[in-house]
């Protein structure tokens, strides 16, 4: 709109007002309280910025059909969100990295077929290579994350694609990438430059696919933080090339808290970045777990001895898996936590933080569950805590709770942080049967002298206690 | 908008001519600073490793050696002590010196260090040779005692063949900071220093020298926007609640669809192609910004006391 007033310097302050809002809708997160006014924070930095640029002078025409577009894709937004059940976030987190990234790549391309400005030297040369890494980064975070969705949805097997010579495989594709990348910048017309972008768009999107496919699901939780990251970075390239700051800044801040959420998952699950991008669990740890010894006999509890040891313990630590939010059995444990409480039974939950399927899904679910967040610590607030402990209840959790990472230096989880629950007075564990978890690994919880087992669904356990 | 490119386009001749060394110099130097405190940061978060650090002493015999001798040969069991030391003294009498009656020679050994300066090489013979192991008089700087971290003696370490610490264990870096964490960290003198190396300092010099030489002034002043954003990122994340990372997840995703400025800015051109890949950017950015508000905001209302 051509109002005088909105000239390109006040676009560029009020993006100022909106980058600062962006700062304070991530500092919002750092406790419950302020959190959602934090996501207010970024509603209000969203409309400053999108108003801006509408009213500034780059947007002069096509009001319509940009009004229309909005709404739509609003509204499909909106919708999206409203049906998404809590135990499929990490399938929609996912789907909606990969819209970052084909935006990203969408950007990307209309700059360079329709220039809003003309570069000379160096600036072009800077310029183009800015395109270039945009799209490409667009592309892989976009292909990824579409193999991410199948991988958590079940549409595509969870395990591990392992194509012969698979890292020479990378490799080359890095290389004609980075071939094509200078055929892009060196090419003297735009019609030159075509060919170099649409071989590296093609061939971005098989390294995006195979990247992905050839992760584990147990290493899903990394994969997630990883490609928040790359939107991150697909929007802050995007930024630079077109020489937009505001840009650059939220696409640095979302980067670097993709990166941050990718390294706490990884020193989870004691697992090097770089370990997890060449191939997951289930690849080389299952030769390790042949080396199986008899570990004597596992106790089993019914549900009646369940109840009992309940109700004679002061103090209750349940640790949940996904398993729980599989079963459902969230809602009951609520249930029960309400009913202990009127008993004055203390009950405290632990969460591993890969408990869930990606960082702090677990609290999600229990919040879903309606379960107070104040009685939700993180693991390293209760380690050291565990000989207050009476009864530590496991529920469809497995290898976060598997005492051999501490032990046994050659179990394939070793060094894994875990919940150190048998060092409480017992440990009732709430399971199928005695397979083993993600890592294939056997765990020595089960068979330890304060520990029982209780067979069966955990869902139809919990009711029979209430 | 033919206007404005044309002027934009008077900018950029006009830059490059009246571009002055001295704005240079300004802009290089802060873009250093930021990207040396960047690697420092990144050098960190990933950490140093658990190897003993290693010394070259004289024992009470006169003759010279290192830690690093020890190493593929013998678990060495390192002992922090000084002569007049008395609880050095007690722990020497009742799990050294016990220890070492029984314990295998071939495999292990035990290694007194006199430390703080407070024996002479003379009073230390004298005191060694009740004990049947090596004593040797500790630097006179303090290096070793700062290199160990040791506050107090008696103060052991147990190093194994590979020259790795095995004793005190390594701590398991934690990924959240607990409530009592916080407070270790919050009092004054706590706070570890990392290991700091040259390499990644000297690749970040390098790195940087490269990008001031070759990159013209524009490029410099978004590169410094996007270095200090990413560092109040990583100062802002990681004061992030463990247990609110999926939400965070789901803002970021709604915050990084800021993209949509970049779609918005062609959607008015006149080319049809363009038109077609700008509109729909904006439709799927749309999707991103209200589905991720949307469901961050249910997610928070979950959260209840």
């Amino acid at each position: 709109m051509n109002l005088e007033i909105f000239n390109m310097e006040v676009v560029r302050a009020l993006y100022i007002v909106s980058a600062v809002l962006f700062i304070l809708t991530l500092g919002g997160l750092s406790n419950q309280e302020t959190s959602r006014r934090g996501n207010q924070y970024g509603i209000a930095a969203m409309i400053i910025a999108i108003t801006a640029t509408i009213l500034g002078p780059q947007v002069n025409a096509n009001y319509s059909v940009l009004v229309l577009l909005m709404l739509l894709g609003g509204s499909f937004g909106l919708i999206l969100s409203k049906k998404v059940k809590m135990t499929e976030m990490p399938e929609l987190v996912a789907i909606l990295h990969s819209l970052v990234g084909l935006a990203a790549v969408l950007v990307g391309i209309v700059n360079f077929i329709n220039p809003s400005m003309i570069y000379i030297g160096a600036e072009q040369t800077i310029h183009l290579t800015e395109i270039y890494l945009g799209i490409f980064i667009g592309m892989v975070t976009f292909s990824g994350s579409i193999v991410a969705f199948g991988k958590l949805s079940g549409k595509i097997s969870g395990n591990p694609l392992v194509l012969p010579a698979k890292h020479s495989l990378n490799l080359l594709m890095v290389i004609i990438i980075i071939f094509y990348g200078y055929q892009f910048v060196a090419a003297e017309t735009m019609n030159d430059a075509m060919n170099p972008l649409l071989v590296m768009l093609i061939i971005s999107f098989i390294f995006g696919v195979h990247l992905v496919a050839s992760i584990g699901g147990a290493d899903m939780p990394v994969v997630v933080s990883m490609l928040n990251s790359y939107s991150g970075w697909a929007a802050s390239v995007t930024g630079f090339m077109l020489n937009n700051d505001l840009l650059i800044v939220v696409g640095a801040l979302v980067g670097s808290s993709g990166a941050i959420l990718s390294y706490i998952m990884c020193r989870a699950m004691n697992r090097s970045f770089i370990s997890v991008i060449a191939g997951g669990f289930g690849t080389e740890s299952s030769v390790a777990v042949s080396a199986n010894k008899d570990q004597g006999k596992a106790q089993s509890v019914d549900t009646e001895e369940f109840k009992s040891m309940i109700m004679t313990s002061k103090k209750i630590a349940i640790i949940p898996g996904y398993g729980m939010a599989v079963a459902q059995a969230q809602f009951v444990v609520n249930e029960i936590i309400s009913m202990l409480k009127n008993k004055n039974i203390e009950v405290i939950f632990v969460i591993h933080p890969v408990a869930g399927r990606m960082p702090g899904h677990m609290n999600v679910l229990l919040a879903e569950a309606q379960i107070p967040y104040d009685i939700v610590y993180e693991m390293d607030e209760v380690n050291s805590d565990f000989d207050n402990i009476d009864l530590s209840i496991v529920i469809g959790a497995n290898d976060i709770v598997n005492p051999s990472a501490l032990e046994d230096p050659n179990s394939p989880i070793a060094g894994m942080p875990v919940i150190e629950c048998w060092r409480g007075t017992y440990t009732v564990v709430l399971k199928r049967g005695m397979s083993t978890g993600y890592a294939g690994v056997e765990n020595p919880l089960f068979f330890k002298s304060n520990t029982r087992m209780l067979f069966g669904d955990a869902k139809e356990s919990l009711l029979k206690v209430l | 908008m033919a206007t404005e490119k044309q002027e934009t386009n008077w900018d950029v001749l006009v830059d490059k001519t009246k571009t002055t060394v001295s704005e240079n110099k300004v802009l290089f130097s802060i873009g250093t600073v930021s990207i040396l405190i960047l690697a420092v940061v990144l050098y960190g978060m990933i950490g140093g490793d658990n190897n003993a650090p290693d010394f070259t002493l004289k024992d009470t015999d006169g003759t010279s050696f290192s830690l690093s001798d020890y190493e593929g040969e013998q678990v060495v069991i390192l002992d922090f002590m000084f002569s007049t030391c008395e609880p050095c003294e007690k722990f020497v009498k009742e799990a050294l010196g016990p220890y070492s009656e029984k314990m295998d020679n071939d495999d292990v050994a035990i290694l007194s260090v006199s430390v703080f300066g407070n024996d002479d090489e003379a009073e230390l013979r004298d005191y060694a040779e009740n004990h049947g192991w090596r004593h040797a008089l500790g630097d006179s700087e303090g290096d070793i005692e700062i290199a160990y971290d040791v506050i107090g003696t008696p103060k052991i370490f147990i190093i194994d063949k590979n020259g790795e610490i095995t004793y005190p264990p390594p701590k398991i870096k934690v990924s959240v900071t607990t409530k009592k964490q916080e407070k270790e960290l919050n009092e004054p003198g706590k706070v570890k220093e990392k290991r700091f190396s040259i390499l990644p300092g000297l690749i970040a010099i390098s790195s940087i020298f490269l990008v001031g030489a070759f990159a013209p002034e524009s490029f410099m002043n978004h590169f410094i926007v996007f270095v200090l954003s990413c560092f109040i990122g990583y100062m802002v994340i990681w004061n992030v609640t463990a247990s609110l990372h999926t939400p965070l997840m789901s803002v970021t995703n709604a915050v990084s669809s800021i993209i949509i400025i970049g779609a918005l800015s062609q959607i008015s051109s006149s080319n049809l192609f363009s038109l077609i890949l700008s509109g729909f950017a904006v439709f799927i950015a749309s999707i991103n910004i209200v589905g991720g508000f949307a469901v961050t905001k249910r997610m928070l209302g979950m959260f209840k006391k």
